[in-house]
């Protein structure tokens, strides 16, 4: 792989987005978080309202840049514009909210193209406390809807992880281009 | 202060503020108070248009705006300005924050450029002025 690609980070509010980029940028992220006015929906002091910005260099030399989407559904607007030009895209489910199969079928039904393609890698968080639904109940979501992606726990405050991450969604473009 | 108080609060005050601006500027299609994470506080429109979406588009200009400002050593940004083929969008931190609100103002080409600057300002600060009288106002402020 050659010269610059982007890399999605994309899912709910508080699903760390935010989190995974700084785990893994090179650079100070670029942020731009405002105080979280809506509590109630999420317990979280501040939230990202328009990207999040890092950048990570392969091994080859190439640079990955690390672009994350706010979450809420009213910034949606943001997540095509985004999406323009991604290589690919970083699912990441957060098991301890109330419904974490709706919000994999609202994020593959919001990203279908990539998901059709394989350009996308889904990344289950939480599961040490909330161990249901099963990873293997995402994947037969997305099998359900004639989808085969890869579906992995992780904890993206671990920079291990989100590299995992990340070659995990390189390997499979690689198979998929 | 309740989020429920703290929002009526700045609709009370901000209401005012809001329809004198879009009763003295020429132009004026909408005028709306926005929380910085996107939620419409206020607004005031002569056009029907999608306040909701609006107001998140705004907290997401208004994020960007204060991302390029600070990457680029500018420290933080205040307005945003696009100006478009049939009028401009004026977006405006209120001043003396918390808790950190942005104005959107609407308007067309009728609105000459100089008053729409003066007059989004000084509804700004009368705005922030307001809130900053009657203060005791949470970080949160949406129900």
């Amino acid at each position: 792989m050659s010269s610059e690609h982007k890399i999605l980070f994309t899912g709910t509010m508080g699903a760390g987005k935010t989190t995974s980029i700084a785990a893994l940028s090179e650079i100070p992220p670029v942020v731009t978080e405002a105080l979280n006015s809506d509590r109630l929906a999420y317990d979280k002091a501040t939230t990202t309202v328009a990207l999040d910005y890092g950048e990570f260099t392969l091994e080859e030399g190439g640079k990955i840049q690390l672009v994350g989407t706010p979450g809420q559904m009213r910034f949606d607007f943001m997540w095509g514009v985004l999406a323009r030009g991604a290589l690919g895209i970083v699912l990441l489910i957060d098991n301890s909210r109330p419904d974490p199969l709706a919000d994999l079928r609202t994020y593959v039904g919001h990203f279908e193209a990539f998901a059709r393609n394989g350009r996308m890698v889904v990344a289950v968080g939480r599961t040490e406390t909330h161990m249901r639904p099963a990873i293997d109940d995402f994947g037969d979501v997305l099998a359900n809807d004639g989808i085969l992606l890869p579906v992995l726990s992780a904890d993206v405050r671990r920079r291990d992880d989100v590299l995992m991450l990340v070659n995990a969604l390189l390997s499979q473009l690689e198979m998929t281009l | 202060m309740s989020n429920a108080d703290a929002r009526r609060l700045a609709r009370e005050l901000a209401e005012p503020h809001l329809q004198r601006l879009a009763d003295d500027l020429p132009g004026v299609r909408a005028a709306i108070l926005a929380s910085s994470d996107g939620f419409e506080l206020v607004s005031v429109t002569v056009t029907e248009l999608p306040l909701s979406q609006l107001s998140a588009m705004a907290s997401a200009m208004q994020g960007l705006g204060d991302a390029l400002a600070r990457e680029t050593g500018l420290e933080r940004s205040r307005d945003i300005i696009v100006d478009s083929d049939l009028g401009k969008v004026v977006l405006m931190s209120i001043p003396g924050g918390p808790p950190p609100l942005v104005l959107m103002v609407v308007v067309t080409d009728q609105s000459p450029f100089g008053q729409l600057l003066l007059q989004c300002r000084n509804c700004c600060v009368a705005i922030g002025n307001d809130l900053k009288n009657r203060t005791s106002m949470p970080a949160s402020i949406a129900s």
